[in-house]
This record gives C-alpha cells, sequence and structure tokens, in this order.
C-alpha cells in the first residue's frame, strides 16, 4: 500500500485546461500552474493514485529511467506538500491506477522532470484587503450601541 | 453604525428606519432607475446630495422604464468626512439565513443584501468622501451578490466592442487593461464597457454587461492617453488614479453590453505597434481567474470552474501593447471580425 494525496480543499481549488492546471490557494493569494509532466502528475494523483501509481502513469508516457521518473514525482509531490496544496492521507490506501497510455514504449514522449509555477502577485491585493468572514462573535470592530447611524 | 455590533443577521428593518430617517433629514429621496444587465435596478439615494456624488458612473445605464425593480438599494450617509477616508484595510464579511453583510472598517462602508436579493442598504460616513476605488464602482460587493442570483458573475476585466460582439479585457491591477479598453475612446467603431468590473453571464451565449461608465488611469500613463486631459474629473488627488466618466466625456460612446466574442489579456512589451496573438486558454484563466476571485467578498470557490467555463467559450488571445497606443483600437476590431 502507498499512501494517497488528497488537494486541501476548501482552500485550494484547482482547474484543468487544455492539459495546463491552474490551482489557487484561497488562504495565500498565491496561484499556481501545472503543465506536461506536472499535469499529469496531478491528473494520476486526483485519480487518488499513490507515489508508485503516479510513477507508473508518468512511465506510460515518457521516454526515461524508473529512477529519474520515481525522483521527480517524489520531488514534486513534496513541493506540493510544502506549498499546502496537498496533504497525505494516511487513511486511505491509494488506489491502483491503470496507466492511461500504452505501455509498450512506442510512443512515450520526450521526458521533462514537472514544474511547480508559482505566481505571488495576488498576495499583495490580499494584505490590502483581506476578507474575513466573521463568526458567531459579531464584528470584529464594532462600534458603541449608542453611536447613531445617521 | 450600531447594527454592525450585533452577531445576529442584520437588522433589515432597522436599517430601512434608518434610511428613512436619514432621507427626511435630507430633503427625500432621490431615485435613480437604471437597466443593469437588462434588469431594472432602482438606487434610493437619502437626498440629491448622496445621488450626484455617485449618480456619474451609472449615467449610461440610467432608463425611463417604470417597471417593478429587480433590485432596491437604499443609499445614504450621515455626511460626517473621515479624516482618512482613502485608507485600505480588511473587509469583514457575514452571512447569517441568506441575509449577505460586509463591512469595511478602513472607509466604514457597510452593505447589506437581503436573502431574496432583491434588496439591499448601503452606508457610508460620506458620500462625497469615498475612496476613488469606491466611487469609481459604487456598490461593486452588493451588484456582485445580486448578480450571482441571476445567474451572473462579476469579473474583473475591461470591455470594449460594438453592439454586435465585444472582447472582455482581462488581468490583474497593472498589466493594460484600463489602457487598452480607454485607448478605443477616439475610435467611432467601438464603444466602452468598463474599465475595471463588468458583469458576464455565461449561459449559451456568453455576453457582457456594462456596470459603470466610469474609467480610471494611472498620472504615469496619462500622456499616452492625450484624448483624456479635458475629460478628466476635478479634484484629483495627486496620489490617486485621475478619474472620468465616459458617459460624460464622449456621450453616446459606452454601451450596456453586448455578446462576448473573445477573451484577451493585454501585456506590456516594449514594441511600438500593438499585436493580437492566440493566447492559450490556461494563460487566459490564470490572467482572469485570481485576481476576479480576491475581489470578490468573500472569494468564490466555485468561481474557478465557472470562469474556466467562459473561457473554453469563446476565443482567447493575447495582445502585446506598444507604445503607440493608436495602434491598439485596429487590433482589436481585427479580433472581433476574425
Amino acid at each position: 500500500m502507498t499512501t494517497r494525496f488528497r488537494v486541501n480543499s476548501p482552500s485550494v481549488i484547482h482547474e484543468t485546461i487544455e492539459g495546463e492546471v491552474i490551482l489557487i490557494d484561497l488562504k495565500t493569494g498565491t496561484y499556481y500552474s501545472l503543465r506536461d509532466s506536472g499535469a499529469a502528475v496531478w491528473q494520476a494523483l486526483q485519480n487518488g493514485a499513490g507515489e508508485d501509481g503516479i510513477a507508473n502513469e508518468l512511465r506510460s508516457r515518457y521516454d526515461a529511467s524508473d529512477e529519474q521518473i520515481l525522483e521527480a514525482v517524489r520531488q514534486l509531490l513534496a513541493e506540493l506538500e510544502r506549498e499546502g496544496l496537498i496533504q497525505a492521507d494516511e487513511d486511505e490506501a491509494a488506489t491502483a491506477v491503470p496507466p492511461s497510455a500504452s505501455d509498450d514504449g512506442a510512443a512515450r514522449l520526450p521526458f521533462s522532470a514537472p514544474v511547480l509555477e508559482k505566481h505571488t502577485d495576488m498576495q499583495d491585493l490580499i494584505l490590502l484587503d483581506p476578507v474575513h468572514e466573521v463568526g458567531a462573535e459579531g464584528w470584529p470592530h464594532p462600534a458603541p450601541p449608542d453611536e447613531a447611524t445617521a | 453604525m450600531s447594527r454592525t455590533a450585533t452577531p445576529e443577521a442584520p437588522h433589515v428593518e432597522s436599517l430601512q428606519e434608518d434610511f428613512e430617517r436619514a432621507a427626511e433629514a435630507a430633503g427625500g429621496v432621490a431615485e435613480l432607475r437604471l437597466a443593469v444587465a437588462a434588469k431594472p435596478v432602482r438606487i434610493r439615494f437619502a437626498g440629491a446630495r448622496a445621488a450626484e456624488a455617485l449618480r456619474p458612473a451609472f449615467a449610461h445605464l440610467e432608463t425611463r422604464e417604470d417597471e417593478p425593480p429587480a433590485l432596491t438599494l437604499h443609499v445614504w450617509d450621515s455626511g460626517t468626512p473621515r479624516a482618512e477616508a482613502n485608507a485600505a484595510g480588511a473587509s469583514y464579511y457575514y452571512e447569517q439565513d441568506g441575509v449577505r453583510a460586509l463591512h469595511q472598517p478602513a472607509s466604514d462602508v457597510f452593505s447589506v443584501l437581503t436573502a431574496e436579493a432583491d434588496t439591499g442598504w448601503f452606508w457610508m460616513p460620506d458620500a462625497n468622501g469615498l475612496p476613488y476605488w469606491d466611487y469609481t464602482a459604487p456598490f461593486r460587493h452588493l451588484l456582485s451578490w445580486w448578480l450571482d442570483a441571476q445567474g451572473l458573475r462579476q469579473v474583473h476585466g475591461g470591455a470594449v466592442g460594438t453592439g454586435d460582439g465585444g472582447v472582455l479585457l482581462v488581468g490583474p491591477g497593472g498589466s493594460g487593461k484600463s489602457t487598452t479598453a480607454l485607448s478605443t475612446l477616439p475610435d467611432q467603431r467601438l464603444r466602452y464597457a468598463g474599465d475595471d468590473y463588468v458583469a458576464v453571464g455565461s449561459g449559451g451565449a456568453p455576453a457582457v454587461h456594462s456596470l459603470y461608465s466610469s474609467g480610471k488611469v494611472h498620472p504615469d500613463d496619462l500622456h499616452r492617453l492625450p484624448h483624456l486631459e479635458p475629460a478628466l474629473a476635478d479634484g484629483t488627488r495627486p496620489d490617486e488614479k485621475a478619474v472620468f466618466y465616459v458617459e460624460q466625456a464622449f456621450p453616446g460612446r459606452s454601451i450596456a453590453g453586448f455578446p462576448l466574442r473573445a477573451i484577451v489579456v493585454p501585456r506590456v512589451t516594449d514594441r511600438r505597434a500593438a499585436r493580437a496573438l492566440p493566447g492559450t486558454r490556461a494563460e487566459v484563466l490564470a490572467a482572469l481567474a485570481p485576481s476576479t476571485i480576491f475581489q470578490l467578498h468573500p472569494p468564490a470557490r466555485d468561481a474557478l470552474a465557472w470562469m474556466a467555463g467562459l473561457v473554453r467559450a469563446v476565443p482567447t488571445f493575447v495582445l502585446e501593447l506598444g507604445s503607440d497606443v493608436e495602434t491598439i483600437p485596429p487590433e482589436l476590431l481585427r479580433i472581433l471580425e476574425r
């Protein structure tokens, strides 16, 4: 059994469009993108694959040594965890995901290690105008109750 | 405001009483009838002074139609200027039983919308003292919540086009949205739907609906847009963006909306002439979604999937901006002709 991972919902949202993944961390304002082999890792992770399953998926698509692929997968998973985008889900066993591409080595793509592109330009906006959802304790800075409204 | 002190849902009955008292003290209600996204919206100001301060942003949407409103907003102030009205700061969002409320302590602005999304209240300390990002886009959060209830979305983007169709200009602040939108004003073929916030409907045929006729430009960029100088609103402070109202300065050049034909990401380059290139859907989504989501209060989780659907529905372009802004409108027209 290998550990599977899950997306850090609800603070992390993501969408895959034309094979590229856009991830947004609503807590920090940071957003990310993953392409090519990175998007393939994300897709396998979404399908419930653990580290080994993700590596198998990449092996079926890309022309690289087992060690090269496993190392790249480990690094990306560690980075996604470090950025708070995913977390290991100890309670759930990874599902064995059959590789989506043929495994005969005929049409594999040249491999380059996945890159998590990180964009921090929204953080200023969050710092300037953060939105706090107010709980049962009420507004954090209430005016004195006797203050006239208008 | 005393209402902000309670942990319960805002008391809409007492808000209404406060508004009516303020209106009586200010000499009556000044009513503005608008068509926003083709729906009747009525804005009831306590007194003419508050109405005059915020009316110019909606001049292009005013109507004489007297249909029952889909939304009625009540707007009042206490006429007490704040020393630091231009301060930005945290917003506090509160929702209970469907009633939504937002308090922005830095400017002390307060917005409330009923669960039915048909009636709202907006209170501010001084109608003439709002920060420029508020008076150029009044009631932005109330309208955003109301648009959600109509199946529409407020997005962070500019829009220009013709009655047959137009483009949505997307990207974070400083990416060239305003410059691109405002560059089209001397071109008689294109009309203006906004430079910062517009409403978008994605059902069937996506469409853009204008919200504000205001335009804002950073003082450093003004030399590129000399046609705007005579139009600038008085009283712009040196630390603010230069503000003007398209419907006042260029009568008839704004437009209430159009079918969405393309989404365009402007990008500042060191070229001379502007040039439109195909853009990937992912780069367009990355330009549109984060800056929209983080300006919605509260940030909407489902907005990303919704915007991805929008980006898939129309062609996407990158518009490389050059030093010669007169070359921008022909490139936009070329996109619209494709």
